[in-house]
């Protein structure tokens, strides 16, 4: 598509220039956040995210864990406003740099996906455009941000993927999507979001369609450019094993609820929630050869028919009948909060 | 590329002989005597006249014979002759532009039209422009089209005095619009449901998301990451089309009496005129090969993921 000479309506402007925006404030926060998809014919009112909060600052690497339907996907994509058809935002807030991105309208919003919120998704196979060589995909976020004409984004394009390390970027710009291997897709995807260096990065699974040794090099690069730009890195996963290590702080979600939150090495080493405990167990370890690995039974519940109180006493091997009422947040330690009734006996056993 | 094109161009060599062997043999099998019908019903051949016009035509030789005949004719250009001593080729050099012409306009309409309504639906999924859609095509393909046709006729023909009911006199468009339209309804409800279901399934894709999370405004991400990568399903049917078009408007040039080749076709099976018949046939099943392959070239260029070596 070509540009067309028509004057185009006056930008909206910078996020910066907001009367809210503060720069001290967090990279992003997301506060008390609650998304569901509204009861329909014959469909019951699903609460995917239930009050979830966590905040992330320049540099920091948050990583949000949790199994499939735990709603770190639906979270990650909230900040971007890029729900999927028919789930709509409750309450709460997801303020970047202080502005709530949810009271932003969509040219706004516009002006910020891509520009200060960039996301990396998890298989690239599929979130590459199969039909437009990937340096105009790159090329696509200066021009749709008035960043530079065709050529100089084209130039800009081939930089960064030089930047992730792409060999012989400037050929492989003309490349399609399905003439690149696993990990140089990743990296494609990458250099996409990198394009306008933007404050907050998000990675919603940006490994889980690698092989093992590419992982690593994927992680290695994302912490790489994150030290070299000051991001703000949030890492979606349901492996705790990939992320523990490299994050500043973990968030658990179980069933749409934030249900531990801790620095990383603490979580590691003192998981205050059974279901922390649960998954830290199902990984395998060395030194633990030959001993069956441990799984968690069961299945999270259905979004649309949730357990009173305490969301995993279905599956959770400490579950007393206190659990029927709704678990407070408790201070664990330092930036250590877990929500379960029950706490101490994790720690302490 | 090129090994592509010349195995392809091979392939065709058994498709051409089939295909036209078939029709000569299906004319040939036609009942009645072609002298009888080229002399009219009702008059009385000399045996003496008789046998000197099947001489004259081959029509005393096997039909291998004459099909052989023919075939040389035709690998030299010549379409033979009919049997009023007219070439062939010169009644396909008169109604060929008759029938490209309709053939053309129908399909410009088609793909516009089915397209649009296509996306409209699929953008709009489940409300109330989609629901029309469905329901228009519905009702449009429950309706045989030789009475859209005369309903046509006599609705912007006759009443209304828009278009020319019969006869290319008029010129294009005006002769043209009414007929082209009335057989653009038959297709636009095909192209609109594909384009429908192709805009649908990528509209649910997730470089889609990707696009929307890079900034790109909705126009954008419409063309470019929906529109683009569902062309390919599209572009395979309509070239498809355009073959059937070229070669299917017997009916509707019957109805709006367009001298073009279907008419003659017609008329050349009514008076056993095999030539006639079996050259504008070979004319074209030629051009709807020719047409799949430049849908198949074109589909490298649509979807580089495609390799045809």
């Amino acid at each position: 598509m070509t540009p067309s000479p028509r004057p185009s309506p006056p930008s909206p402007g910078p996020l910066t220039a907001l009367p809210a925006y503060d720069a001290d404030a967090p990279a992003l926060a997301v506060d008390d956040l609650r998304v569901e998809f509204p009861a329909a014919r014959g469909r019951r009112t699903s609460t995917v995210v239930d009050g979830a909060s966590f905040q992330v600052t320049a540099g920091q690497t948050l990583a949000v864990v949790g199994e499939s339907g735990s709603g770190k996907s639906m979270t990650a994509r909230t900040a971007l406003g890029i729900l999927p058809a028919g789930a709509a935002v409750r309450s709460g807030s997801v303020r970047v740099h202080g502005v709530d991105l949810l009271t932003l309208d969509e040219r706004r919003l516009r002006t910020v996906r891509g520009r200060h919120v960039a996301m990396v998704f998890q298989d690239a196979l599929v979130a590459l455009n199969p039909v437009i060589p990937v340096g105009r995909q790159i090329a696509e976020v200066f021009q749709v941000h008035g960043r530079a004409g065709r050529r100089a984004a084209a130039r800009h394009a081939v930089d960064l993927l030089d930047r992730v390390r792409i060999p012989d970027a400037a050929r492989r710009a003309g490349h399609y999507p399905h003439q690149f291997s696993g990990g140089m897709r990743q990296r494609v995807v990458i250099a996409m979001a990198l394009a306008l260096t933007p404050q907050v990065l998000i990675a919603d699974e940006p490994t889980t369609a690698l092989d093992v040794t590419v992982q690593a090099q994927i992680l290695a690069l994302l912490q790489e450019l994150q030290d070299e730009h000051r991001l703000a890195l949030v890492l979606v996963s349901h492996d705790l094993a990939v992320v523990a290590q490299s994050a500043d702080h973990v968030a658990v979600m179980y069933a749409g609820q934030v249900v531990e939150s801790a620095p990383g090495y603490e979580l590691y080493r003192r998981p205050a929630h059974p279901y922390t405990r649960a998954l830290l167990d199902a990984v395998p370890r060395r030194g633990r050869r030959g001993h069956p690995l441990a799984t968690l039974p069961g299945a999270p519940p259905d979004p649309a028919r949730p357990a009173d109180g305490c969301r995993f006493r279905p599956r959770c091997p400490l579950a007393r009948a206190q659990c029927a009422t709704p678990p407070p947040v408790h201070n664990v330690g330092a930036q250590h909060t877990s929500s379960c009734h029950r706490w101490q006996e994790v720690t302490g056993s | 590329m090129a090994r592509f094109l010349v195995r392809r161009l091979l392939t065709m060599i058994p498709v051409v002989l089939g295909t036209t062997f078939i029709i000569y043999a299906a004319v040939y099998a036609l009942p009645g005597d072609p002298v009888q019908s080229l002399a009219g019903p009702d008059r009385a051949v000399s045996p003496a006249a008789a046998a000197a016009l099947r001489s004259h035509y081959h029509l005393d030789s096997s039909l291998l014979v004459q099909y052989g005949h023919y075939l040389s004719g035709l690998l030299h250009g010549d379409f033979g002759i009919d049997f009023g001593d007219v070439p062939v080729s010169s009644l396909i050099a008169a109604g060929w532009p008759v029938t490209v012409r309709l053939a053309l306009t129908t399909w410009v309409i088609q793909a516009v039209a089915g397209t649009g309504l296509g996306v409209l639906a699929a953008v709009r999924a489940g409300r109330f422009p989609d629901l029309a859609v469905l329901g228009g095509s519905t009702l449009i393909l429950a309706v045989p089209y030789f009475v859209t046709a005369y309903v046509a006729q006599i609705v912007f023909g006759d009443r209304l005095g828009w278009f020319p009911v019969s006869g290319v006199d008029a010129g294009w468009p005006r002769s043209y619009l009414l007929p082209a339209l009335c057989l653009a309804l038959l297709g636009v409800p095909e192209v609109a449901r594909l384009t429908r279901a192709a805009v649908l399934e990528n509209l649910g894709a997730e470089f889609v998301d990707t696009a929307v999370a890079k900034g790109a405004g909705r126009i954008r991400v419409l063309v470019r990451h929906v529109l683009r990568p569902s062309l390919i399903p599209i572009v395979s049917m309509l070239g498809l089309t355009l073959g059937t078009l070229l070669s299917g408007t017997i009916l509707i040039e019957g109805i709006f009496n367009l001298p073009g080749l279907g008419y003659q076709t017609f008329q050349g099976v009514q008076q056993h005129n095999g030539p006639v018949v079996v050259g504008i046939s070979t004319l074209l099943v030629l051009t709807f090969l020719f047409i799949n392959l430049v849908v198949d070239v074109l589909y490298v260029v649509i979807d580089p993921r495609i390799r045809l070596d």
